[in-house]
């Protein structure tokens, strides 16, 4: 009953009560949005390599080991004999291996050496397998396969000859200029490292450095592509190893032993855990992120206070006015609480809308910007979000209310001015 | 209606807290039902505080008031709020309405905290909103009654007028204006006069009308000087 009279004060004080709305609904926006991406950035970055037992490098650290094979960041400072690499990937309880030999670049992207089981047993997301948005894997010697952010911002197609680089630098002085890449194919967006990668054969590795001693190529070493072909391509040396177990209760197990290889000091690491621990250093940022949020509703109803505190004075002949009609004090204080209520309200809904719509219409665009794979949907705590800013909006409200209270009772029937 | 008094008085004497003389003091004062009291007194003497304590908003006096048979000092805040909804009709001398209601409306308002005046509203017109429009029909404003427009584009009055008829809405035994007839010139102000003094006499509502204009008196069943009322020798507080 009350709420239509709420509703038509409010209306008469459109331009300040859609302020209000607006500032409500834009602090909301951020809220839910940063909640959203937060979600969504944690479940992409546990979800950078799932369906991955082991992975397996020179002994390091384990962060360092997952930052370097999973995120290319970083070195390895070692790298592991082609000869460990077979005997592990013989272990009766391996189901599959894919070596990865890391150390080139093209332009600031990294280049994957790797087999083409690659990219059936990459994973990411919840199991979700890596797919073409045009051409297919590479096949043969000299074909790359291009990460969807390789190939965007570099606007290549396929058909397209590129140089790989040694070494790791934006800007490299020794490129492979003589034995350039075509692009057969270019992979979809996941939101994971692999979109900032371009994916080669070990072979195709090991072929760019015939003729090279420590990074530089030997003078009147040209090798043809004859040659090459009737050469032993298999490379002495790779950087990591991903492995597949046939049985997860093999695990553990597997890691020991190949934590104590016989043959050189390796590290296996459970992405899992590695990521775990990573995450306690990068996922500091993301609470800052939703601090600061909570900063901003709080400005916005701040914001709606102000508004409906500089009402209250106006609007005192209004109280005097329904409390001579038979309003109780109470009724008044419930009033004024509705009105920040039905402006909290419309606030979070508006909110909410524009997070829809921005999601809706603008997700992939916001995703390529900010490298995050976002998915369609209310962030997992939007009731608690919900929730908090209206009770955050009641509270605001209280202190109006509380002078609606004392205004009617000092008045009486006629407002004192 | 009750054939109790509308207003029943009896030794009445209200101080500020600080003050040291009491603004009022009313040996006796009664209102039949049905009653139309003319009570003239000039600004200052109280005029307000003495509606304030009638209409229950204003506490803490002594003596006894009773309205429509109910003795204030029995009820709880809650109570007299609601018998102010439920008995009493009030006009001001100006903003009697809510600006951003349309006149009909700001009429349907007077039953908005009253179950009964809702259900009374009904029983005589059919429904609260019929009463509104028969009630602005009678005050000689059907030609606003229909329409969307702003209360506030109205003239004074007819602004009124509108509070008249929400005063009068759903029977309520009382009617006290208070100085309603201030802001118009003469010849409105005759005319209102009569007009709510007719609405009254149809209705059985008993009609309190405070001014200070004495010219007024002229109009009434019974004409009371505040003043006299009030024991002598005290000083006025403004309110």
């Amino acid at each position: 009953m009350l709420i239509g009279l709420a509703w038509r004060s409010l209306l008469n004080r459109k331009s300040s009560a859609l302020l209000c709305v607006l500032t409500i609904a834009i602090s909301v926006t951020l809220l839910a949005g940063v909640e959203k991406i937060r979600h969504d950035m944690r479940d992409g970055f546990f979800n950078t390599v799932s369906g991955t037992d082991l992975i397996v490098g020179a002994r390091s650290g384990q962060v360092e080991l997952l930052l370097y094979s999973v995120f290319h960041l970083g070195s390895a400072t070692n790298n592991i004999r082609w000869s460990s690499y077979q005997t592990i990937a013989k272990d009766q309880s391996v189901d599959w291996a894919v070596p990865l030999s890391l150390g080139d670049s093209h332009r600031g992207f990294r280049v994957v050496g790797t087999s083409s089981a690659f990219f059936d047993r990459y994973r990411y997301g919840s199991e979700r397998q890596l797919g073409f948005s045009a051409g297919e894997g590479f096949s043969a010697l000299h074909q790359v396969t291009l990460g969807a952010d390789v190939a965007s911002s570099l606007g290549y197609r396929l058909g397209d000859e590129i140089v790989v680089s040694h070494g790791l630098g934006n800007v490299s002085f020794a490129q492979h200029k003589d034995q350039p890449f075509k692009v057969v194919g270019i992979l979809e967006p996941t939101g994971t490292p692999v979109d900032r990668s371009l994916f080669v054969s070990l072979e195709s590795i090991t072929a760019i450095h015939v003729g090279w001693r420590a990074g530089v190529p030997m003078p009147g070493m040209k090798v043809s592509e004859q040659q090459l072909e009737e050469m032993d391509l298999t490379p002495k040396e790779i950087t990591a190893v991903m492995l597949g177990l046939k049985s997860k209760t093999a695990v553990f197990q597997l890691q020991r032993a190949i934590n104590n290889f016989r043959g050189e000091p390796l590290l296996a690491i459970l992405p899992g855990v590695a990521l775990q621990e990573l995450w306690k250093v990068v996922g500091r940022a993301e609470q800052a992120m939703l601090a600061i949020s909570a900063c901003v509703v709080l400005a916005g109803l701040t914001g709606m206070l102000g508004v409906l505190l500089t009402g209250m004075e106006q609007r005192r002949r209004e109280l005097a006015l329904l409390r001579a009609i038979g309003a109780s004090p109470h009724h008044l204080l419930f009033l004024v609480m509705l009105e920040a209520g039905l402006l909290t309200i419309s606030g979070i809904a508006l909110g909410l809308g524009v997070l829809w719509s921005v999601l809706f219409f603008a997700g992939d665009k916001l995703q390529q910007l900010l490298g995050v794979y976002l998915t369609l949907g209310w962030p997992a705590s939007l009731g608690w979000i919900s929730l908090a800013v209206l009770v955050a909006g009641l509270l605001a409200g209280t202190l109006p209310a509380w002078r609606a209270w004392r205004y009617t009772l000092a008045d009486g029937l006629t407002p004192k001015n | 209606m009750s054939e109790a008094a509308a207003i029943s008085i009896h030794e009445l004497s209200f101080r500020w807290p600080r003050a040291d003389k009491p603004l009022l003091k009313i040996p006796q004062l009664t209102l039949a039902a049905g009653e139309s009291l003319f009570l003239q007194g000039a600004s200052g003497s109280g005029k307000s505080t003495l509606l304030n304590l009638i209409a229950g908003v204003q506490t803490g006096y002594g003596g006894s008031i009773r309205v429509c048979g109910e003795q204030l000092e029995n009820l709880s805040t809650r109570q007299r709020d609601q018998l102010r909804a439920d008995r009493i009709g009030l006009v001001f001398q100006q903003f009697n309405l809510l600006p951003w209601l349309s006149p009909l409306e700001n009429v349907v308002l007077g039953c908005r905290f009253s179950a009964q005046r809702r259900q009374q509203a009904a029983r005589q017109d059919g429904s609260v909103e019929a009463q509104a429009l028969r009630l602005l029909g009678e005050l000689g404003l059907a030609s606003v009654s229909g329409e969307k427009r702003a209360t506030s584009t109205l003239s004074i009055g007819q602004q009124q007028r509108v509070a008249a008829a929400r005063a009068l809405i759903g029977n309520p035994p009382l009617i006290i204006a208070d100085e309603p007839t201030s802001s118009l010139d003469s010849d409105h102000r005759d005319r209102f006069i009569e007009l709510l003094l007719t609405e009254c006499r149809r209705s059985g509502a008993a009609l309190l009308f405070v001014s200070h204009d004495r010219l007024l008196a002229t109009h009434f069943h019974r004409r009371l000087q505040l003043d006299h009322l009030v024991q002598p020798a005290q000083e006025g507080k403004p309110c």
